[in-house]
């Protein structure tokens, strides 16, 4: 259910994506945003009830 | 005026769907099989969790997805919140080591708890680069 109303919300801010200016860049941001969290979320739900596996937690190199 | 009420608008919308979110996960938290104990098991959903986010935010860097005037700033909250999750992911590693085999200190446990602040803290960060703030 929560990922149905993100994908719901994530179609909305792509529509508004498209308008010109201030409000079209910051609905572009938001969908990232959106998108960030719908990620987490379904890696969240992907694991639930899966066995603990630690190779699903590597250590991150930094960004360069 | 009206291109400021719709910020606004889209900010709520985001902040109340991440609260349904937040609540709804924390609703229905089962132990994953294989976790020692309950806090063993909720460490390693933030952890998961907080990878997913990592890796996603380093893909939209790549892909240009932020405007310049903030992605220089998303990409040092992003080194931030990495360095913070290497030291969460070796201090949890070392927690549940010990833990399986029945030996974790509560200075071991306590150092997760310290370390999964500090990647809050620093979530909270790259989500305000993000925003441009």
């Amino acid at each position: 259910m929560p990922l149905l109303i993100l994908t719901i919300i994530q179609a909305a801010l792509t529509a508004l994506s498209s308008i010109k200016g201030n409000v079209g860049a910051d609905a572009a941001l938001a969908s990232a945003l959106t998108t960030i969290i719908q990620n987490g979320l379904q890696a969240f739900q992907a694991a639930t009830g899966q066995p603990l596996d630690l190779t699903k937690i590597p250590l991150e190199p930094p960004v360069v | 005026m009206v291109q400021r009420r719709l910020r606004v608008r889209l900010q709520t919308v985001l902040v109340l769907s991440l609260l349904a979110l937040l609540s709804n996960g924390c609703a229905a938290r089962p132990v994953h099989p294989g976790a020692v104990n309950k806090f063993d098991s909720d460490a390693y959903d933030a952890l998961l969790v907080t990878d997913s986010v990592i890796q996603t935010t380093r893909a939209d860097l790549v892909n240009n997805v932020f405007p310049p005037s903030i992605a220089p700033n998303v990409k040092d909250s992003l080194n931030y919140l990495i360095r913070a999750y290497n030291v969460a992911d070796i201090a949890y590693r070392t927690y549940h080591t010990a833990a399986l085999s029945g030996s974790a200190t509560p200075v071991q446990q306590a150092d997760v708890t310290t370390a999964l602040n500090q990647v809050s803290n620093a979530t909270s960060t790259l989500v305000n680069a993000k925003a441009g703030k």
